[in-house]
C-alpha cells in the first residue's frame, strides 16, 4: 500500500491500462476460437457477413442421429470408465499398503508411476502393439484401457497420494483399533472417507484426459474400434459444422469435469481434513 | 472400576536394537502409573504393546488375569490417547467421540446420552459441532480423551497428551485428567518424559533407561530414594559428582572440590572406590563460616529468586561447578553475590552411587 501511494497518479493509471489491454488480450486469444466454433455449429450459413445469417441445431441433431459417432460417445465413455476402475484398483490398494504399512517403499511406488509420464504416447502404443496385439492378438479394446490405465498412473497417484499424505491414515487406522474398529468398519468409517476426495479428483482427471485422446486411440483402437476422438477428427473433412459440433461437445465435456476438479478441490480446501503435525 | 494390568518379561526388537528390553509393569485397579524416561528408552513401544499395536517378541500381557497378548487391539477393551490427537478429520468432535458407541452399534438414543455427557466432562458442549481443524490444540485433546473414555474401558493409556501443549494449558489439563481418572477409578498408564509432571500426576512412577526399567515407586520415594545414578540424574535437581570414598578416623567421608564431607554409613562403601554423590539443594543449611569444619566454603556467585525459594549458585574452591543451595526466600534475603558462606550438608542427605 505505502509503495503504491507514494507512485504518482499517472503511473498508476498507465499500469491499470497496460494490465487491462494484456487480460484483454489474452482472453480474447483464448476465448476466440472457441466462440468461433461453437458460432460455427450453430450457423445455417456464415460466409458473406460478421455474424452467421441464421442458427440452428441441425450439425447437433446430424451428430445424434448418426450410429456411427453415438457408438464412438459410447466407446470413449466406456474406455474413460474402464480406465478409472482398473486404475483406481491397481492404484488404491497400492498406495493403502504403502501408507499403512510400508512407507520405507513410497519412494519406488513414485519412480515406478512416473515412467509413463517420461514416454510418448506414439512410443508408448508402438511397444504396447509390438508387446501384446502383434503377437498374441489381445482384444484391441481392452490394451487400449490397459495403455490409458498406464498413462493415467503418474495423475492418479499423485492425486490419491495427495489426499493420504493429508492425513497421518497409519495413527487414525490405529484410533480405529483401539476404539474397538475391525478392518471393515475402519475401511468404511476411516480410510474411505479421508480418501474419497482424492479418489474423485483423480478420476476427474483421468475422465478430462481419457475421454477426448486421440494418438493412442488412433494407434491401438484404430479402425475396428473408433472413439469419439477419431470420428471428430474425420467429420473435419465431411462436414465442417458436424466437425464444430462435436469438438463443442467435446469441449463441453471436459469442462463440466473440470468444474467439478475445482469444486472438489475447493471444498477440499476448505473443511480440509488437516492434522496437526 | 480401573482394570489391573499386569506385563511380564515384555520384549521387543527393531533391527537389532532392543526398544523393550525385559519391561515388568503391574498397576493395580484404579491406580495412574506413569511410565518415565528420556526420549528413544521405550516408553512408546511398551504403552503400543499393550494396547496391542505391537505384538511382543517374548513376555505376557493380562488385563484383570485375562492374557491379552495374543488378542488384536480391537478387542483388548482398552482406551488410547495418542501424542498428535489422531482425531478423525472427516468428523466433527460429536462423532470423534461417539465413534467407539458407533462401532458398538448402540442404541441412538444411548449414544446420544454418552456423548452428552462426555462433552460435558471434558467442558466442550459448545463445540460439538466443530471439526478437528476448526479446535485449539488443548481442545482437540480434550476430544481425544472423550473418545478414548466413550466406551468405558477400564485401562487407559496415554502417550505424552500434554506435550503438544502449551504450559497453562498443560497444567490445567493435568490437574482435569488426574480428577477424572479418580472419580471413575480407572487404571491409567502414562507416558511423559517430564518428570515434573510425572512426579505431580501419578500415584505410581516406572522411570525406564534404554529399554529397561531402572526403579519403581511413589514419586515421594523416586525423589527421596533414587535407587541408581540414572533416577538420581534423571529426578528432581541435585548436585552430583563423581568422587571417591575415604575413611578419616574411622568415618567415612567424600572429597568435594578441596573439601571433604562426612556421609553417612549406608551399604557397603569401601575406601577408595569411585562412586557418585549426590545431594540436593534444598538439603543444604548455610551455616557461620567459622565453625563449621565439615561445610564446604564458598562465594556466591549468582542468586536466582524463585518465589517461595531462593537459589545460591555456589563456587567452591577446586570444585568444576558451583554447587546449587535452595533456600526459603525469607532465609536468603540478607544475602548478596559475592559474599562468603559456609554451605553443611547433613551426612544422610548424601546419597552414594557405586
Ligand atoms: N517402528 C520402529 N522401527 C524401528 N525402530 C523403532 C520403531 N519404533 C521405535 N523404535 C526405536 O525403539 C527405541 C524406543 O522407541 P520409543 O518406544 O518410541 O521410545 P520413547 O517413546 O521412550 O521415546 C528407539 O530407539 C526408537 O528409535
Ligand atoms: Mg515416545
Amino acid at each position: 500500500m505505502a509503495v503504491l501511494a507514494r507512485q504518482p497518479a499517472g503511473a498508476r493509471r498507465w499500469g491499470q491500462i497496460v494490465r487491462a489491454v494484456l487480460i484483454a488480450a489474452v482472453v480474447l486469444y483464448l476465448v476466440l476460437p472457441l466462440f468461433s466454433t461453437v458460432l460455427f455449429s450453430l450457423a445455417t450459413a456464415w460466409s458473406k457477413t460478421v455474424l452467421p445469417e441464421g442458427y440452428t441445431l441441425n450439425a447437433y441433431r446430424e451428430s445424434f442421429a448418426d450410429p456411427q459417432i453415438v457408438r464412438g460417445i459410447q466407446r470413449s465413455l466406456t474406455a474413460t470408465l474402464a480406465t478409472l476402475l482398473v486404475g483406481l484398483a491397481l492404484v488404491v490398494p497400492a498406495l493403502l499398503y504403502v501408507h499403512l504399512r510400508a512407507p520405507h517403499f513410497k519412494r519406488w511406488l513414485e519412480f515406478l508411476a512416473i515412467v509413463p509420464w517420461a514416454l510418448p504416447g506414439v512410443v508408448l502404443a508402438l511397444a504396447v502393439i509390438r508387446t501384446y496385439i502383434s503377437p498374441y492378438n489381445v482384444s484391441r479394446p481392452a490394451v487400449l484401457v490397459l495403455t490409458y490405465t498406464l498413462v493415467s498412473l503418474p495423475f492418479m497417484f499423485r492425486a490419491i497420494d495427495a489426499a493420504l499424505s493429508a492425513v497421518d491414515l497409519r495413527t487414525l487406522v490405529e484410533a480405529a483399533q483401539t476404539l474397538g474398529a475391525g478392518w471393515g468398519e475402519i475401511g468404511r468409517r476411516v480410510i474411505l472417507p479421508n480418501i474419497a476426495a482424492g479418489m474423485l479428483s483423480a478420476s476427474l482427471l483421468v475422465a478430462a484426459l481419457a475421454s477426448g485422446e486421440y494418438v493412442i486411440a488412433r494407434l491401438l483402437g484404430g479402425t475396428g474400434w473408433k472413439t469419439f476422438a477419431l470420428y471428430q477428427a474425420e467429420a473435419q473433412f465431411t462436414d465442417g459444422r458436424v466437425a464444430a459440433a462435436l469438438a463443442v461437445l467435446g469441449f463441453g465435456f471436459t469442462w463440466v469435469v473440470s468444474m467439478a476438479l475445482i469444486a472438489v478441490a475447493g471444498r477440499r480446501g476448505q473443511a480440509g481434513p488437516v492434522m496437526n503435525k | 472400576m480401573g482394570a489391573r494390568l499386569q506385563a511380564v518379561g515384555l520384549e521387543k526388537e527393531y533391527g537389532a536394537a532392543m526398544a523393550v528390553d525385559g519391561v515388568d509393569l503391574d498397576a493395580r485397579p484404579g491406580e495412574f502409573v506413569s511410565l518415565l524416561g528420556p526420549s528413544g528408552c521405550g516408553k512408546t513401544t511398551s504403552l503400543r504393546l499393550i494396547a496391542g499395536l505391537e505384538r511382543p517378541d517374548a513376555g505376557r500381557i493380562t488385563i484383570d488375569g485375562r492374557d491379552v497378548t495374543d488378542v488384536p487391539p480391537q478387542r483388548r477393551g482398552l482406551g488410547m490417547v495418542f501424542q498428535q490427537y489422531a482425531l478423525f478429520p472427516n468428523l466433527n468432535a460429536y462423532e470423534n467421540i461417539a465413534f467407539a458407541l458407533r462401532v458398538r452399534r448402540l442404541p441412538k438414543a444411548e449414544v446420544e446420552r454418552r456423548v452428552a455427557e462426555l462433552l460435558a466432562v471434558v467442558h466442550l458442549e459448545d463445540a460439538a459441532g466443530r471439526y478437528p481443524h476448526q479446535l485449539s490444540g488443548g481442545m482437540q485433546q480434550r476430544v481425544a480423551l472423550a473418545r478414548a473414555l466413550a466406551a468405558e474401558p477400564p485401562l487407559l493409556l496415554l502417550d505424552e497428551p500434554l506435550s503438544a501443549l502449551d504450559a497453562a494449558i498443560r497444567d490445567e489439563l493435568r490437574t482435569e485428567l488426574r480428577r477424572l481418572q479418580r472419580a471413575l477409578e480407572l487404571t491409567v498408564i502414562y507416558v511423559t518424559h517430564d518428570q515434573a509432571e510425572a512426579m505431580a500426576i501419578s500415584d505410581r512412577i516406572v522411570v525406564m533407561e534404554r529399554g529397561k526399567v531402572n526403579q519403581v515407586g511413589s514419586p515421594q520415594e523416586l525423589y527421596d530414594r533414587p535407587a541408581t545414578r540414572f533416577a538420581a540424574g534423571f529426578i528432581g535437581a541435585s548436585n552430583r559428582r563423581l568422587t571417591t570414598v575415604e575413611l578419616v578416623a574411622g568415618h567415612p567421608t567424600i572429597r568435594w572440590g578441596d573439601a571433604r564431607l562426612p556421609i553417612a554409613r549406608n551399604g557397603p562403601l569401601p575406601p577408595g572406590s569411585t562412586v557418585m554423590a549426590a545431594w540436593r539443594p534444598e538439603a543444604a543449611t548455610l551455616t557461620d563460616a567459622g565453625n563449621a569444619a565439615s561445610a564446604l566454603h564458598g562465594r556466591i556467585e549468582l542468586i536466582t529468586f524463585l518465589g517461595p525459594i531462593t537459589r545460591l549458585d555456589v563456587r567452591v574452591p577446586g570444585d568444576d561447578e558451583p554447587v546449587l543451595v535452595d533456600l526459603v526466600s525469607t532465609a536468603a534475603a540478607h544475602l548478596q553475590t559475592g559474599q562468603s558462606v559456609a554451605v553443611s550438608i547433613p551426612p544422610d542427605a548424601i546419597r552414594i552411587y557405586a
